[in-house]
């Protein structure tokens, strides 16, 4: 069954944590510019699986989900490719 | 005595707090949101709140899944917003209404919600819009603040009834606050969107929604998640932070103040509802 955002499944649940651990981390300036200088270096920092690593640097939504990556963590990767915008 | 004086549900989408803070909302392509928030002032102006009690969801902040509480409300003396993702927010400090607090901890647990209590939090941009909507950009609102955080991160959900309910529990305990206390309710979140996703609005369901709230909100309670999901898309689920806000109004069909809703705003149906709770 295909994971779809907002609803809970069981596997992806299971799944993920290091992913979303990492995207976490992007709540930091320093780390977002590390992570968008080289992101695959960065995704070994964080002990990601392949699954999770292939997931975060195709940034594809489908494939995050799938992996465990859970929205509200992972829609940070996007921001560390943008400039700042303050909140 | 303290006294539940209205709830404000309002959307909190990002590009709102930028649009107040680039001073761009004349020109902004969803104006006519911003312009219903005079009609907001005015009721502040006479109501003259001293609490604001600002019920949203965390957006992977302050909880992380290695600890996400169901609910959780905020006891500190004073917060601060912080960095998201988009950039370091301009520093300022909330001032906190801890004495009220603990009260509404206690009272909840008394009525059997089970909620986490936080003695520091970071604020984001769904706790702190609504400030800037009402008193402006990068303003130190003259209220303090109560958060209570919803979880709509990490599924499974409080289901809407559920949310319903801890509002009630949440207006009761502030109605039995032996202090001064004029409080403020607001629902910050929705209506229909995805993430990252256009075309997720329903503009029937969010009208619906906010018709309904107003006298009849066991009427959307009913709803599962998974159904509100489906409806109006995996952060449609934020209306559970106007169902908690309702639920704390004392009044039967309380009074539209004002309301304004405006598709689009971003990828979100943008919406703006005031209930004067005439039992108040």
């Amino acid at each position: 069954m295909t994971v779809e955002a907002g609803k809970f499944h069981a596997a992806a649940a299971l799944r993920g944590y290091a992913l979303n651990r990492m995207c976490y981390s992007l709540n930091d300036a320093r780390n977002r510019a590390d992570y968008a200088a080289d992101p695959a270096a960065y995704c070994a920092r964080y002990g990601l699986s392949d699954q999770e690593r292939e997931a975060a640097l195709s940034r594809d939504k489908d494939k995050l989900l799938e992996a465990g990556g859970n929205m509200y963590f992972f829609t940070k990767l996007d921001r560390a490719f943008r400039p700042a915008k303050g909140a | 005595m303290a006294a539940v004086l209205g709830g404000l549900g309002t959307s909190h989408v990002p590009v709102i707090g930028r649009t107040i803070n680039a001073g761009t909302q004349e020109v902004a392509a969803f104006k006519p949101f911003f312009d219903k928030y005079a009609d907001v002032r005015d009721w502040i102006d006479s109501a003259r709140p001293t609490v604001a009690i600002v019920i949203y969801n965390d957006h992977g902040l302050n909880f992380f899944l290695d600890n996400m509480p169901t609910f959780a409300i905020g006891v500190a003396s004073h917060y601060c917003p912080a960095d998201e993702g988009f950039g370091e927010p301009q520093a300022r400090t909330f001032a906190g209404a801890p004495e009220l607090g603990w009260h509404i901890v206690n009272g909840l647990i008394e009525d059997e919600f089970d909620i986490s209590t936080c003695r520091a939090m970071k604020l984001d941009h769904a706790c702190t819009t609504v400030f800037d909507l009402i008193w402006g950009a990068h303003c130190q609102p003259p209220v303090a603040v109560i958060p209570v955080v919803i979880n709509a991160v990490q599924p499974p959900f409080p289901k809407p009834a559920r949310c319903l309910a801890l509002g009630r529990a949440i207006g009761k305990a502030v109605r039995s606050f032996a202090g001064d206390a004029r409080v403020l309710v607001v629902g910050s979140g929705g209506l229909s969107h995805e993430l990252g996703q256009s075309g997720r609005i329903n503009e029937p369901f969010d009208r619906m929604c906010m018709d309904r709230i107003v006298a009849e909100p066991e009427a959307l309670a009913v709803h599962t998640n998974d159904e509100i999901v489906d409806l109006a898309g995996a952060q449609g689920i934020e209306v559970m932070t106007w169902l908690v806000m309702r639920g704390a109004l004392a009044a039967a069909a309380p009074a539209v103040v004002t309301s304004v809703y405006q598709n689009p705003i971003s990828h979100t149906g943008g919406a703006m509802l005031l209930l004067g709770d005439s039992a108040a």
